[in-house]
C-alpha cells in the first residue's frame, strides 16, 4: 500500500448522494433533542419529587443521543475500506489524537462522571471555589450556576483528577448549617429553643429529616460568645439561602421580643453601663 | 581450557571444605585440645554439615521440579551448560573435592582425652563429609545425565552450539559498537543487543530443560543430519523433546509454546507448500489407500483446531493442519493421476494378446492349405478379431477411466481453492485482501452446474454402455455358438475366443463400474460444493439472489433428475460403511464412539420408559395440586381432565426422549436416525394438539380449562390446530430431507414455495371456516362503535368472508388485550394511573349538546347530607372504643386521639360514640376550641372555662392540680390543631395542653380529634412537642372504590333515586357484552371518583351529585354524566401561593395575620395571593378563617406533593 493518500481514495470515503440527507436527519435529530430536553425540564417543574430523576435521565439521554447521532451520521455519510483506514491509523490517527487530546480527555472523563456519579444535574457542588447548582453534565464540560447567578463551565476531565463535594448528592432536600450568636450571659435554653422552633417552622424546612441545635462557646476576635448552630434540612436545594434567611429573621425577631441579646449588643450594653457608673 | 580452571577456582572458593578447611589444633594437652576444638572445630562441622544440607534440599527440591536451576545449582545456572568441556571440569572439581573428603575421612584426630570426646567428634566430621558427599552426589547426577546426552547427541550438542555461538558473537559485537560517538546508533546497538540476550537466555532455557530431562528413555529420536547445524533442524529436535516432557513449568512451557509457533511457521509451512515427490511406481494401490486414510486423518485433525485469532499458537497450529491436509490431498491426487490404471494395464494386455492373435491367425491363413486347416485358420482369426474387439474395448474404457480422473481431479482442485477463498471471506485476515463473495459465489455456481452436467453426463454414459453391454450380450450369445460348433476342430482358437468375448464383457462391465464410480464421486463433490455455496449465501448481494431465482425451476429440474442416481450412490456409501464395519471397529476411537452412542441410547430410553411408565403417577399429583389450589372444583370435573392430561405427559416424554436419542442413535446408524426424526414429526403433532385438548373443553363437558367452546367451534378449532401442525412440520421435514440429506437446496426452496402456498390456501380455508362463528360473536356485543356496526354487517358474497375474518378476529384480539390491560390497571399502581389519565379523558367527552337537567336540589342536599346513610367507619370505631376498654380497665395514660382529613368524619365517629363514652354514670363532655390557642396563659385560661375551673390556674402545675380534684370524666376535645400555630412560642399553647391532659390522664380520659396534616406535622417536630403520650391514635383512611360506591349508591337510594351509569357507555370504542361493559364503565367510574376525592367521603359525594343528572322520562331515575373534569390539577401556580397553601393546608384555616406570620411573607404580597387564589376558588373564607374548600382539598393536595411542598404522609 502507498504511504500518500490517494485523493480519490478520500473523495472515495464520502458518499455525497447520501449527505444532504444526512445532513436533515441531523438537524431534525437535534431539533428533537431540544424538544424532548425542554420536555423533560418542564416535566421536572411540575413533578417536584422526580426533578433530579428527569435532569439525570436527561443527561444521560444527551450523551447516548449524541454517540448514536454520531455513529449513524458517520456510516450513512462516511464509506471505509480497511485498507485505507490501515493507512489512516498509522499516521493521521497519530496526529488527530495529539490534537484532541484534551477534548478527548474530558469526553471520556464526561462518560466516568454519568457512571461514577460523584454528583448529579441538579446537585449543589463546591469545587475549586466555585459553590452552585449543576445545570449541566455535557460531553465537554460540565455547567454550573453559583448563587450570583453566574454561570461557570469547568471541563469534565478536571473532576477527575481534583475533590468535589455535593452537598444533597442526587436528592432534592440538604442540609443548611445557620449560626447565631448571643451573648454568654444571655439564656442560651431558651436561645436554643428558639432557634429550634424557627427551623421547624420555616416554610422552607423538610421535615422528614432531623432538626438539630447545638451550643458552643468560642472566642470570636477578642470576645466570648455563645454560638448557636442549626442543621436543619430545606426541601429544595435551590431555596439553601432562602431558608437560612427566613429562620435568621425568625431568630432575629424572637430573640429581639425575649430579650436575648446578641454579644456585640451585650458588650455596648456593659461599656455603656461602666460609661454611667460613677 | 582456560573455562574449566577458572570453574576449578570457582568451586575451590565455593566449597572451602574441599580444600581442608579444619586449622591443625595448637594445643598439646588433650584437655586444651578438646576445649579448642569444640570451640572451632565443633562449629565448624556444624556449619559444613548445615550448608551442605541446605544445598542437598536444594538440588532434590530442583530434580523433583521444586526449584529452578538458579536455586538448586546457583554456581551452574549462569554456565555454558551444553558445552562438554565445561561439564568435564565441573565434574573434575567434584572428584577432587571427593578425594580431599576422602583423605580427610582417613585422617586420624589428636588426643582429646576420652573417648567420648573423640567419638563427639568424629561423629560431627563424619555427618558433615556425608552431608557433603550426599550434595555433591547430586551435582555429580546432574552432570553426568547432562554428559552422557550430549554424548549420546553429539550433534544435538554442536547444533546448540551452532546456535548460540553467532548469538553471542553478535552480542558482543553489538556491545562493542557502544564506544561510537553517535549515541542514536550506539543506542539502537544496545536495543539489539538486548534483544539478542533475551533470544540467548531463550535458547539456553530451553537447552536446559532438554538437558535436565534427558532421562526419558522411550522417546525417538529423529535422524539428524550431522552436518546441519540450522536451527531449523534443531528447533525441531527440540520441540520434539520439549512436548515430551509431562513437568515442565511454566515459564518452559511458554517457550516451547513459542518454539513451536516459530517453528510452525517459519519451518513446517514452507515444508508442506515445496513440491510433491515423485509417487511411487510399484504398489500405487496401496499408497493410494494410505493416502486416502492419511487425508481423512488430517480432516479430523484439522476439526480439532477451531479458528483462533491470528498470530497465536492456535492459529500456527490450524493453519499447520489445514497445510496438512492440503498437502494430503495433493498427494492422494497426485497418486491418483500416477496410479495406472486397471483399465490401461488390462489395456496394453488386451492389445498384446490381440496383437498376438492377429499374428497367429495371419500365419495360420498363410499356411492353410487343406480345408482342415482353413478352418482352424478361420477359427483363429474369428478370434484374432474378437481378441481385437476386446483390446479396443478396453482402450475405450481406459480413455473413458483416464477422462472420468481427470475431470474429477480438476473439479476437486476448483472445490478446494474455492472452499478456502470461502473460508477467507468469511473470516478475513487484517492486511491482506479477500476476494469477492460475489465472483466466489458465481465461481461456484458454475461449478455447481458443471458437476451437474458431469453427473448427467455420467447417467447418459451408464445408459450408453448399458444398452452396449446388452449388445454385446446378444453377439456374443451367437458367437458362442459358433465356438460351440468350431470346438471340436480347434479347440485353442476356440477358447481364445471364448476368452475374448468373456474379456470383452469384462472391458464393458469395468467401464459401467468406472463410470459408475466417478458419478457417485461427482454426487459427493456436488454436495459439497453446494454445501460452501450455502454458506457463502449471506455475503453476497442481491444479484446473485435473485439469478438464483431465475434458475431455479432449471436447477430443480437437474436435481430432481439427480435424485436416483443420488439415491444409488447413498446407498452404495451406506453399503460400503456396513461391509467395513468389523474393519472399523479395529479402530479405537470408533469403538469408543459407538460405546458411548450406545451407552447415551441406552440411558434415554431408560428415561424413556420410565416415564412413559410413570405418567399416571404424575397425573395423579397434578390433579391432587389442583384440587388443593381450587377446592371448589368437584372430583368429577378433575376426573375428566386425567385422560388429557395423561395423553399431553405421554406425548411430551416422547418429543423429550426422541429429541435427547437423535443424536446418539444417528451416530450408530444414520437411517435409525433418520426414523427417530420422523417419529419426533409425529410427537411433536400430538403433543401440541394434546395441549389444546388440555387446555380447552367442549361444552358441556365439565372439568377445570382455560377456555370452554361450544361443539361446532371446538371443532372448528381443533381442527384448524390440526391442519396448521400438520403444514408446518411437513413443510420443515420436506425441507430438511431436500436440504440435509439429499442436498438439493434448490428443491428445498422449491418446497418451500410450493408450501408457501399451500399455506396461503390453509389460512383462506380458515378463514372461511372461521367466517360464521365470528360473526355469531360480532353481532352478540355492543353496537355503539362505528366498527361494531361495520363488521356485525352481513357479507353477501363469499370473496369478501376472508377480509371479512381477518378484520373481526384483529378487532376481538384487540377487545382481549384491551380487556387485559384493564384487568391489569385494576392491580397495578404505575399503569392504573396512565389508565385512569385515559378514561378521564374518554370518559369526560360528553357528546349530548342539549340542556340537561340537574336533579332537584333537595335530592341533591339529601345525598350529599343525609344523617342515615352516613359513613360508618368500623375499624376506628373498633379501635377507639378498644382504647378506652383498655384506659377503663388499667387506669393510666388516658390520652387518645382521632386523627383524620377534613370531611373524612372525626365529628361523625365522635357523635357516633358519644353516648357510649360515659365513666362511672357521668356522661362524656364536649369541650370546644373555637379559637386560636398560642400561649401558656391562653391555653390555661381556655381550659379553665372549658372545665369550669374555680379559678383561672396561674401555671400548668396548678391546672393540673386543679383538674385532679375534678371528678373521672372522659373529655372529648375536637379540633385540637386550634392550639398551636406554627410560629416561634407557637407551640407553647398545645405543649401546656399536652402536659395537663398527660398529668391528669390517670384519673380523666382526654379523647381529641386533630386535623391529619397538622399532626403529621407535629410528630415530626421531635423534642419540641412530646406526641407519644398518646396512648392510642387512630386515623381514618380514605374510602376506597367499593366504599366509595356503597355509600354514594346507599345515599342515592336514601333520597329516592336510582343510579344508571349507561350514559357513560356511549364514549367506549370496544364491543364488548353490554353487561360486562356497563360493570366495567361503572368499576371505571368510581376508581376516577376515588383518586378525585382521595377517599374522603364529603368530597366524593360533592363530585358525585355534580354526575347526576334527571332523566325526563324517568323520574326516579338519575343518570350518571362526567360533568365535571375529575381530578383537576392546579399546577399553573406559583411558588409563593404553593407556600400559603401549604400553610393553610397543614392548619385547615388561618387568619390573614396568621398567615402572614406563619408563611414570614409579606402582608402586601400575601393579600394579593389570597386574592388570587380566592378568584380561583382555591381559598375561600368563613369570618376571618382562610381555608381551602372541600372540594378543592385533594387536587391541591395532589398538586402540594408533586411540586414537593408537602411530604411524607402529610
Amino acid at each position: 500500500m502507498n504511504d500518500s493518500l490517494d485523493i480519490q481514495q478520500l473523495i472515495r470515503f464520502v458518499d455525497w448522494n447520501r449527505l444532504p440527507w444526512a445532513l436533515v436527519f441531523l438537524v431534525v435529530a437535534l431539533l428533537g433533542e431540544r424538544l424532548i430536553s425542554r420536555f423533560l425540564d418542564d416535566l421536572g417543574e411540575r413533578f417536584a419529587e422526580q426533578r433530579l430523576l428527569l435532569k439525570k435521565v436527561k443527561a444521560l439521554g444527551r450523551f447516548a443521543f449524541f454517540a448514536v447521532l454520531a455513529l449513524v451520521f458517520s456510516s450513512s455519510v462516511l464509506t471505509v475500506d480497511p485498507q485505507v483506514l490501515l493507512a489512516l491509523a498509522g499516521t493521521l490517527g497519530l496526529a488527530v489524537g495529539f490534537a484532541f487530546k484534551d477534548l478527548l480527555a474530558s469526553l471520556m472523563a464526561g462518560v466516568i462522571l454519568l457512571i461514577d456519579q460523584p454528583f448529579q444535574v441538579g446537585d449543589r457542588i463546591a469545587f475549586g471555589g466555585y459553590y452552585g447548582e449543576v445545570t449541566e453534565i455535557g460531553l465537554r464540560s460540565v455547567r454550573l450556576v453559583t448563587l450570583d447567578d453566574n454561570l461557570v463551565t469547568i471541563p469534565n476531565s478536571q473532576f477527575i483528577t481534583e475533590s468535589v463535594a455535593s452537598a444533597n448528592a442526587g436528592a432534592l432536600d440538604c442540609m443548611v448549617v445557620m449560626d447565631f450568636y448571643i451573648a454568654p450571659a444571655e439564656d442560651f435554653a431558651r436561645a436554643r429553643t428558639i432557634a429550634a422552633e424557627a427551623a421547624a417552622t420555616s416554610r422552607y424546612v423538610y421535615l422528614e429529616k432531623p432538626v438539630a441545635t447545638l451550643v458552643n462557646d468560642q472566642f470570636m476576635g477578642e470576645r466570648f460568645v455563645t454560638v448557636i448552630r442549626v442543621k436543619a434540612y430545606v426541601f429544595d436545594a435551590r431555596y439553601e439561602k432562602a431558608f437560612a434567611s427566613d429562620v435568621t429573621e425568625r431568630v432575629k425577631r424572637a430573640f429581639h421580643d425575649e430579650g436575648i441579646r446578641t454579644p456585640d449588643r451585650a458588650y455596648r450594653d456593659l461599656e455603656l453601663y461602666n460609661r454611667e457608673e460613677p | 581450557m582456560i573455562r574449566p580452571l577458572l570453574l576449578l577456582t570457582v568451586l575451590a572458593l565455593a566449597f572451602p571444605a574441599a580444600a581442608g578447611e579444619l586449622p591443625a589444633l595448637s594445643a598439646e594437652d588433650p584437655a586444651a585440645a578438646w576445649s579448642e576444638a569444640r570451640q572451632s572445630w565443633l562449629p565448624a562441622l556444624t556449619a559444613r554439615t548445615t550448608s551442605a544440607e541446605e544445598r542437598s534440599a536444594a538440588r532434590e527440591a530442583y530434580f523433583i521440579g521444586d526449584a529452578t536451576l538458579a536455586e538448586g545449582f546457583p554456581h551452574l545456572a549462569q554456565n555454558a551448560i551444553d558445552d562438554p568441556l565445561v561439564i568435564g571440569g565441573q565434574l573434575q572439581a567434584l572428584d577432587t573435592a571427593l578425594k580431599a573428603r576422602l583423605a580427610e575421612r582417613a585422617e586420624p584426630l589428636p588426643d582429646l582425652g576420652s573417648s567420648k570426646r573423640t567419638v563427639q567428634l568424629t561423629q560431627a566430621r563424619t555427618a558433615a563429609l556425608d552431608a557433603e558427599d550426599h550434595a555433591d552426589s547430586l551435582e555429580r547426577r546432574l552432570l553426568l545425565a547432562r554428559q552422557g546426552f550430549f554424548e549420546t547427541h553429539s550433534v544435538w550438542a554442536s547444533g546448540a552450539r551452532a546456535l548460540t555461538g553467532p548469538v553471542q558473537s553478535a552480542i558482543d559485537a553489538l556491545r562493542n559498537a557502544e564506544t561510537d560517538d553517535d549515541p542514536t546508533a550506539t543506542a539502537r546497538a544496545a536495543a539489539e543487543a538486548t534483544a539478542l540476550d533475551s533470544e540467548l537466555a531463550k535458547i539456553r532455557t530451553w537447552s536446559s530443560v532438554l538437558a535436565d530431562h534427558a532421562a526419558a528413555p522411550s522417546t525417538e529420536l529423529p535422524e539428524l543430519d550431522p552436518q546441519a547445524a540450522d536451527s531449523g533442524t534443531t528447533a525441531a529436535f527440540a520441540l520434539q523433546r520439549l512436548k515430551a516432557i509431562s513437568n515442565a513449568r511454566p515459564e518452559h512451557r511458554s517457550v516451547v509454546d513459542d518454539l513451536e509457533q516459530r517453528w510452525i511457521v517459519e519451518q513446517a509451512l514452507p515444508a508442506l507448500s515445496a513440491d510433491l515427490p515423485p509417487a511411487p511406481t510399484d504398489d500405487v494401490a496401496q499408497a493410494l489407500a494410505d493416502a486416502e486414510s492419511a487425508v481423512a486423518a488430517a480432516e479430523e485433525a484439522l476439526q480439532a483446531h477451531p479458528e483462533a485469532e491470528p498470530d497465536t499458537l492456535a492459529s500456527a497450529r490450524r493453519q499447520l493442519a489445514a497445510a496438512d491436509l492440503d498437502r494430503a490431498a495433493r498427494w492422494r491426487d497426485h497418486l491418483l493421476e500416477a496410479k495406472p490404471s486397471t483399465s490401461s494395464s488390462e489395456a496394453e494386455r488386451a492389445r498384446e494378446e490381440a496383437e498376438r492373435a492377429r499374428h497367429d491367425a495371419e500365419a495360420a491363413r498363410a499356411s492353410a492349405s487343406d480345408q482342415r486347416a482353413i478352418a482352424v485358420a478361420d477359427a483363429r482369426s474369428g478370434a484374432a478379431k474378437a481378441q481385437e474387439r476386446a483390446a479396443q474395448a478396453w482402450e475405450t474404457t481406459r480413455t473413458h477411466d483416464e477422462a472420468l480422473t481427470a475431470v474429477r481431479l480438476k473439479r476437486s482442485a476448483d472445490s478446494v481453492r474455492l472452499t478456502q477463498a470461502v473460508a477467507t471471506i468469511k473470516r478475513p485476515v487484517l492486511g491482506e485482501p479477500a476476494p469477492s463473495a460475489d465472483a466466489t459465489y458465481a465461481e461456484l455456481r458454475s461449478l455447481v452446474g458443471q458437476l451437474r452436467a458431469d453427473a448427467a453426463e455420467q447417467t447418459q454414459k451408464h445408459k450408453e454402455i448399458e444398452s452396449e453391454m446388452a449388445r454385446l450380450a446378444e453377439l456374443h450369445e451367437a458367437e458362442r455358438a459358433r465356438i460351440q460348433e468350431g470346438t471340436t476342430i480347434a479347440p485353442p482358437a476356440m477358447d481364445r475366443w471364448a476368452s475374448a468375448i468373456e474379456d470383452e464383457a469384462r472391458a464393458a462391465k469395468a467401464s459401467l463400474e468406472a463410470n459408475d464410480l466417478a458419478r457417485d464421486a461427482t454426487i459427493g463433490l456436488l454436495h459439497d460444493v453446494k454445501e460452501v455455496r450455502r454458506e457463502l449465501r449471506g455475503y453476497v448481494s442481491s444479484a446473485q439472489t435473485r439469478q438464483d431465482r431465475a434458475d431455479l425451476i432449471a436447477n430443480i429440474g437437474h436435481e430432481l433428475s439427480l435424485t436416483g442416481p443420488n439415491l444409488l450412490a447413498m446407498s452404495r456409501e451406506r453399503l460400503a460403511a456396513l461391509i467395513s464395519l468389523p474393519r472399523r471397529l479395529m479402530d479405537l476411537s470408533f469403538l469408543g464412539a459407538m460405546m458411548r452412542g450406545s451407552f447415551l441410547t441406552l440411558l434415554f430410553s431408560a428415561f424413556w420408559w420410565m416415564g412413559r411408565v410413570r405418567t399416571e403417577l404424575v397425573v395423579k399429583q397434578v390433579l391432587r395440586q389442583i384440587r388443593k389450589r381450587f377446592p371448589t372444583v368437584r372430583p368429577a370435573e378433575l376426573r375428566g381432565l386425567r385422560a388429557p392430561l395423561d395423553n399431553f405427559l405421554r406425548y411430551s416424554i416422547d418429543l423429550i426422549a426422541g429429541w435427547m436419542l437423535r443424536e446418539p442413535l444417528g451416530a450408530l446408524a444414520p437411517e435409525l436416525g433418520f426414523l427417530v426424526l420422523v417419529w419426533l414429526q409425529v410427537a411433536l403433532f400430538r403433543c401440541i394438539v394434546a395441549a389444546f385438548d388440555v387446555l380447552i373443553v367442549r361444552h358441556p363437558e365439565r372439568r377445570p380449562a382455560w377456555l370452554v367452546l361450544n361443539e361446532q367451534t371446538h371443532g372448528l378449532a381443533r381442527r384448524t390446530l390440526r391442519f396448521v401442525l400438520l403444514w408446518w412440520i411437513l413443510r420443515r421435514f420436506a425441507q430438511g430431507i431436500a436440504l440435509n440429506v439429499l442436498g438439493a437446496d434448490a428443491l428445498a426452496e422449491g418446497l418451500g414455495i410450493a408450501f408457501f402456498l399451500g399455506g396461503l390456501a390453509l389460512v383462506l380455508w380458515v378463514l372461511q371456516s372461521w367466517h360464521a362463528p365470528l360473526f355469531t360473536r360480532m353481532q352478540r356485543l355492543h353496537q355503539g362503535s362505528a366498527a361494531v356496526r361495520l363488521l356485525s354487517t352481513p357479507v353477501k358474497s363469499r370473496l369478501l368472508h376472508a377480509p371479512h375474518t381477518l378484520g373481526m378476529a384483529a378487532y376481538l384480539a384487540t377487545a382481549l388485550a384491551w380487556d387485559l390491560l384493564d384487568r391489569l390497571a385494576r392491580q397495578t399502581d404505575g399503569i392504573g394511573r396512565i389508565f385512569n389519565a385515559i378514561s378521564r379523558y374518554r370518559l369526560g367527552q360528553d357528546e349530548q349538546t342539549e340542556e340537561i337537567a340537574a336533579l332537584p336540589p333537595e335530592a341533591i342536599e339529601r345525598v350529599r347530607t343525609a344523617e342515615a346513610g352516613k359513613v360508618r367507619r368500623t375499624k376506628a370505631e373498633e379501635a377507639l372504643t378498644t382504647a378506652i376498654e383498655s384506659w377503663r380497665r388499667e387506669r393510666r395514660r388516658g390520652l387518645i386521639a382521632l386523627v383524620g382529613d377534613r370531611g373524612e368524619g372525626k365529628g361523625v365517629l365522635i357523635q357516633q360514640l358519644l353516648p357510649r363514652l360515659g365513666f362511672e354514670g357521668r356522661p362524656a363532655v364536649e369541650i370546644c376550641l373555637t379559637e386560636r390557642i398560642r400561649t401558656e396563659e391562653d391555653a390555661l385560661r381556655w381550659l379553665a372555662t372549658a372545665l369550669n375551673l374555680t379559678s383561672t390556674p396561674s401555671s400548668p402545675d396548678d391546672c393540673v392540680a386543679q383538674v385532679l380534684e375534678l371528678e373521672p370524666t372522659v373529655w372529648v376535645t375536637e379540633d385540637l390543631h386550634l392550639a398551636f400555630l406554627r410560629t416561634v412560642g407557637g407551640l407553647e399553647g398545645l405543649n401546656a395542653l399536652l402536659y395537663i391532659f398527660n398529668a391528669t390522664s390517670s384519673q380523666h380520659l382526654w379523647l381529641v380529634t386533630l386535623h391529619s396534616p397538622a399532626w403529621h406535622y407535629l410528630t415530626r417536630l421531635g423534642g419540641l412537642v412530646d406526641t407519644g403520650i398518646f396512648r392510642q391514635v387512630v386515623s381514618l383512611k380514605p374510602l376506597g372504590e367499593e366504599e366509595l360506591r356503597e355509600l354514594t349508591l346507599r345515599r342515592l337510594s336514601i333520597a329516592g333515586f336510582t343510579a344508571d351509569f349507561s350514559p357513560l357507555l356511549r364514549s367506549n370504542p370496544f364491543g364488548a357484552d353490554p353487561e360486562v361493559e356497563l360493570e366495567r364503565t361503572t368499576s371505571v367510574f368510581y376508581r376516577l371518583l376515588a383518586e378525585a376525592s382521595a377517599g374522603n367521603p364529603n368530597v366524593a359525594l360533592h363530585l358525585f351529585t355534580e354526575c347526576l343528572c334527571a332523566d325526563p322520562d324517568r323520574p326516579k331515575v338519575a343518570l350518571i354524566r362526567v360533568r365535571r373534569a375529575l381530578a383537576a390539577n392546579v399546577d399553573h401556580l406559583p411558588d409563593p401561593e404553593l407556600f400559603a397553601l401549604t400553610a393553610i393546608r397543614t392548619q385547615a384555616a388561618l387568619s390573614l395575620p396568621e398567615l402572614i406570620e406563619v408563611t414570614n411573607m409579606g402582608k402586601g404580597s400575601l393579600r394579593q395571593i389570597v386574592k388570587n387564589l380566592e378568584s380561583q376558588q382555591l381559598l375561600h373564607r368563613k369570618g376571618d378563617q382562610i381555608s381551602i374548600p372541600g372540594l378543592e382539598l385533594p387536587s391541591v393536595t395532589r398538586t402540594l406533593r408533586r411540586r414537593h411542598f408537602l411530604h411524607g404522609a402529610a
